[in-house]
């Protein structure tokens, strides 16, 4: 009986991710996968800003003590950002981000960067199933509410 | 795995920590820092660490004191679970930034709060 409520739990578990896509390159790119009919888990909770580098370290960190299973940051590929370094700046925050969150003890593989371009829509579908597959693995954040 | 108290706890301190002046500096000089070559990668990480260890460690004193109201020394040990050396040394450190300040007395010792 355990094990089947333990299988069940594990079932039932659909993980809330929230996704900060960069308005230019991946919110174009999900929405070229939205406009393809690719499918794609829809856990991912889409929010639209203008840069990557616009997404502050308090965002992340607000969206877990919500209770967020996950998080992903997409931005533009090096090189290719609409205002030049805003993507290289969200890498730079996305690691003290990743320090913080180990220190304090929650998973650092809840949260994720990765780059999109606005062609990248099959990568786009890709990155959330794997994403997804990551956080169930992962278990519910304990800091999600019941 | 930590507590679901625990985390929100430690994540508020973690929010403390990312809206002071310290780690934002931080966050913007960084790759300064790591172009200069003055520091080797190792010891940039180390930098690095080690600030955000001690702006946890402060920002989670900064949010007891913020909803306890005025703490001490030996309350802010019992709440947080740090050294009394290491919360003293915290408090001068964030009493000469003026991120907290000495209200009054208790009892037999000096109770903090955030002006």
């Amino acid at each position: 009986m355990g094990e089947e409520a333990g299988r069940g739990g594990e079932e039932a578990f659909e993980p809330l991710i929230v996704a900060f896509c960069c308005n230019w390159c991946s919110y174009a790119g999900a929405d070229l996968a939205g406009t393809s009919r690719i499918e794609y888990p829809t856990n991912v909770r889409i929010i639209r800003v203008m840069c990557s580098g616009r997404v502050d370290p308090i965002f992340i960190l607000e969206a877990f003590r919500r209770g967020a299973d996950g998080v992903l940051l997409t931005g533009c590929h090096p090189g290719d950002c609409h205002y030049i370094d805003g993507n290289l700046k969200a890498e730079m925050r996305a690691r003290y981000i990743k320090m913080c969150l180990e220190e304090i003890g929650l998973e650092p593989e809840r949260f994720r960067l990765e780059w999109i371009s606005a062609s990248e829509g099959v990568r786009f579908a890709q990155l959330i199933k794997e994403f997804t597959d990551t956080v169930k693995k992962l278990g519910p954040s304990p800091l999600r509410r019941r | 795995m930590k507590m679901g108290e625990e985390l929100r706890s430690l994540l508020k301190a973690a929010r403390e920590a990312f809206s002071g002046e310290r780690v934002r500096w931080l966050l913007g000089r960084s790759r300064h820092i790591a172009e200069v070559g003055k520091l080797s990668p190792g010891e940039v990480r180390d930098l690095i660490t080690n600030i955000l260890r001690e702006e946890l460690e402060r920002g989670r004193i900064i949010s007891e004191l913020r909803e306890e109201g005025p703490l001490t020394v030996p309350e802010l040990a019992e709440r947080t679970g740090l050294p009394k050396r290491r919360i003293m040394w915290h408090l001068i450190c964030m009493m000469k930034e003026g991120r907290v300040s000495v209200w009054g007395k208790k009892g037999d010792y000096y109770a903090f709060s955030v002006p």
